[in-house]
């Protein structure tokens, strides 16, 4: 379906809007309703999220070798969706760690036939032991949070076997993003870094990660990337 | 079996609410519905890529794809393979 703008109808008369903008008549603007139309388009879809999402992580994972029925961690794990979605396309098993109780309780909630393979550790990843270590080690919307990134990228690299993979995803720097999160200010909290690719690239390498591939979304209410390192 | 009642058994097969609930049409969005879950779009395509022996391609992933039978049949009948 063709979407189309609202001033494109056949009949618009550009004539009269060119003679009045001439004139100094400016059009008028109801603000409210177009912030609300603007946060409206750029609001979340988890059934999109999920088809975008996952379409990274086919490009992303493309000819990689993953171990059958792979062990995942995710760090800073919310609901666990990246997890989640690696499972319904790799099958597996998981574990999820977040310290916020109210994560683990939106988890539970919405736990479905996945339940049966994760295992949710509701605990600081700074002060995580755990007595082994993954196939694939990963966050979504994690590391964009720390300034200083050694640390928290140490915590994956610890956890990550030395044959897995660590999958990175951080929202990407654009200007869709900058106006996403402009139109949420609900949303917009606490700190948070928008990277390009260029540079989150960089930050990994400074940190010991060696990212092999990275993938940009297409299609979401923000851009985000997907970064595969070893 | 046909092609609209296959794919209706597997929506049926992924629902996150009780069966008693359900009732949609060939042209209801099961998205809108929600009678599905988030993970639900990428596990479709899972299933119409092993089961009708097909690639989705990146620009072929659009919601509008799969948001109803009908949409979900029109594309699988549009790939080559199934034409």
């Amino acid at each position: 379906m063709i979407y189309t703008t609202k001033n494109t109808s056949a009949d618009f008369d550009w004539t009269e809007y060119f003679t009045r903008l001439h004139n100094g008549e400016i059009p008028s603007l109801d603000t409210h309703i177009y912030f609300q139309n603007i946060r409206h388009l750029l609001s979340e879809n988890a059934h999109l999220l999920g088809l975008v999402l996952g379409d990274v992580l086919r490009k992303l994972l493309k000819g990689v070798q993953i171990k059958t029925d792979p062990r995942m961690l995710e760090l800073g794990a919310g609901t666990g969706f990246l997890t989640r979605l690696l499972l319904t396309m790799y099958q597996g098993s998981g574990v999820l760690v977040d310290n916020c109780q109210t994560s683990f309780d939106a988890y539970n909630k919405i736990a479905d036939k996945h339940a049966d393979h994760i295992t949710y550790v509701l605990q600081d990843l700074f002060t995580l032991e755990l007595a082994e270590t993954f196939d694939v080690v990963c966050s979504f919307g994690l590391i964009e949070h720390f300034k200083e990134k050694n640390e928290i990228l140490s915590v994956h690299k610890q956890f990550c076997k030395e044959d897995g993979h660590m999958i990175l995803v951080v929202p990407m720097d654009s200007f869709l993003t900058r106006a996403y999160y402009e139109v949420h200010p609900e949303l917009n909290l606490g700190y948070r870094e928008l990277l390009t690719k260029k540079t989150a690239l960089e930050q990994l390498r400074a940190s010991g990660l060696e990212p092999i591939r990275a993938e940009v979304s297409q299609g979401y209410v923000y851009d985000f990337l997907a970064i595969l390192c070893k | 079996m046909q092609l609209h009642e296959q794919i209706r058994e597997f929506i049926l097969a992924n629902l996150v609410v009780f069966d008693d609930d359900v009732d949609f049409t060939n042209d209801d969005n099961i998205f809108e519905l929600g009678f599905v879950n988030s993970l639900f779009a990428m596990k479709l395509v899972t299933f119409i890529e092993s089961e009708f022996r097909l690639t989705i391609e990146s620009d072929e992933m659009e919601i509008s794809n799969f948001n109803t039978i009908n949409n979900i049949v029109n594309f699988i009948q549009s790939k080559s393979v199934y034409k």
